[in-house]
């Protein structure tokens, strides 16, 4: 013990020395944000350079959940508008608000040219790899495709279910298995094309279905007036340019 | 220190470890609801899931007990370097976090990878994101376990026995299956065991190696991972249906092996 103490007293000495502990602001954020959050906690440092953004990335689910059971971070995006609803009923997290919209796309592995518009999913003997019907993403998707079954076209809807070799539990691992080719084509959000290889083919307007994403500040934070500071700046001309950049869609088209 | 404070002083830590051990098992039965449970006991879905893990868990331990099996018997006689290299490559899955382990799998076996390709040309049918691909993930993750239970196994069989079965006329094989299984049977028996029970629960390799389709690859770990996302309380629900399934699959295990 006594040899470590010329060791332990220069980093107390610095420790005594600093600046007062920067705020930190804790970010939960659904998984299909984690590439644009990095760029919008850039836009948010710009007024508030002395707070630090940590971000816990995750699907919406279990964000939903480490924010129920646990209790942590002071700011909730979500990619579903019912898990920020059950929660502010709950007095969990504030009133919800809308952050973007995202819509859907077909999207074709670099490998093949097996799809390469929306009547080839129900082509025989391609393969399709979807979100599960748990997670958000597979739902739009299902929703999407009922429409088929509205206007008559079960059959079709029948085919390109056939067609599915696999349901993955998020979109990132639908997007892993398309660029390696395990799959023709599947159906993701535009903004999963940002980056990969994949192409990206229209999904028909009559099918389309655009996935709310809310915010809201969590009770439990301890940094009640930044939280809302920070959806400000999500909400304001620069943060919703931000998310148009990436792919989102938002109101006024970022305005 | 008497023998009998020596032991009470054990008891601490034990009793300790044995809270923590159970405490988040007890929560977990104590939060599932019984109606869930039952709704998920009629799903179909849920039996074709809870079929292919306790189906595809079996095929990976008969596979490892044979392949990993046949590797420990054979490099517990080698004393090289290059058999002890061949060792820890062999035990290196163990470290491996198991959804890198899945990707490797696709990146090996993959329809456009090399290999992938190559096993297509001679006609033979795709592995990924089929019920075989569950086993394979399987094995992967989980053979380790029996590698190293066999290795540990063999090795405790004194060299000196072995050489007098020789010596009296038997050959190798005659060896192995009057002299060594027997002696080595505990060791085997305890790692089998070991290893299925990792199989099952195999959760990151399966993801990525097989998918999860309801159906056709659909397990009960990654049911549960992937119904988690909508709706934990059925989650809940099935992780139950899966600690008390392989619990009665182990303790039939346990009591066949104890028999024998």
């Amino acid at each position: 013990m006594k040899r470590l103490v010329p060791w332990l007293l220069p980093v107390c000495l610095v420790g005594c020395q600093r600046r007062p502990e920067p705020v930190t602001l804790t970010i939960f954020a659904a998984s299909s944000l984690a590439k644009v959050v990095p760029e919008l906690n850039a836009a948010f440092g710009r007024t508030h350079p002395d707070v630090r953004t940590v971000v816990n990335t995750g699907g919406s689910q279990v964000l939903r959940t480490q924010i129920e059971a646990a209790g942590g971070g002071d700011v909730f995006l979500c990619a579903n508008a019912d898990h920020t609803l059950r929660l502010s009923q709950l007095g969990l997290v504030g009133e919800p608000r809308e952050l973007c919209r995202n819509s859907l796309v077909i999207a074709g592995t670099a490998h093949n040219q097996v799809v390469t518009r929306f009547d080839d999913l129900a082509a025989p003997n391609v393969k399709l790899v979807f979100c599960a019907r748990t997670v958000p993403c597979g739902q739009y998707t299902e929703i999407a495709l009922q429409k088929l079954v509205s206007a008559g076209r079960r059959d079709a809807y029948q085919a390109i279910r056939r067609n599915v070799v696999s349901e993955e539990s998020d979109v990132a691992a639908a997007v892993a298995k398309l660029e390696l080719g395990e799959g023709d084509a599947g159906i993701v959000y535009r903004t999963d094309l940002r980056g990969t290889s994949l192409r990206e083919i229209p999904l028909p307007a009559s099918l389309q279905v655009e996935a709310v994403y809310t915010m809201a500040k969590i009770a439990a934070g301890t940094s009640g007036a930044l939280a809302d500071a920070y959806l400000d700046c999500l909400a304001s001309p620069e943060g919703q340019e931000v998310l148009r950049a990436a792919g989102f869609v938002v109101p006024g088209g970022g305005k | 220190m008497t023998d009998r404070w020596f032991r009470r002083l054990l008891f601490l830590p034990a009793a300790a470890y044995a809270g923590f051990m159970l405490v988040p098992l007890a929560a977990l039965l104590g939060s599932a609801a019984p109606g869930r449970v039952s709704t998920a006991l009629r799903s179909a879905e849920l039996w074709s899931a809870v079929g292919l893990s306790l189906l595809a868990a079996t095929a990976a331990t008969g596979l490892a007990v044979l392949g990993a099996g046949a590797a420990a018997y054979l490099l517990v006689g080698a004393a090289g370097r290059l058999a002890r290299l061949m060792a820890t490559i062999l035990e290196l899955p163990l470290v491996l976090p198991p959804a890198v382990a899945g990707l490797a799998l696709i990146l090996a076996f993959g329809r456009y990878q090399p290999l992938g390709r190559a096993l297509a040309a001679v006609g033979l049918p795709q592995l990924a994101l089929t019920p075989a691909a569950v086993v394979l993930a399987q094995l992967l993750v989980a053979s380790p376990l029996f590698f190293r239970a066999a290795r540990t196994a063999f090795a405790g069989v004194p060299e000196r026995v072995r050489q007098s079965s020789a010596v009296l006329g038997a050959s190798e094989w005659t060896t192995l299956r009057r002299v060594v299984l027997p002696l080595a049977r505990e060791g085997l028996a305890g790692g089998a065991l070991l290893t299925w029970s990792r199989a099952v629960g195999e959760l990151g390799a399966t993801l990525l190696f097989a998918g999860s389709l309801p159906g056709r690859t659909l397990t009960m770990p990654t049911a549960i991972f992937v119904t988690w996302q909508s709706d934990m309380p059925a989650a809940v629900g099935l992780s139950v249906i899966l600690l008390l399934c392989s619990m009665g699959a182990l303790w039939l295990a346990r009591r066949a092996v104890e028999r024998a």
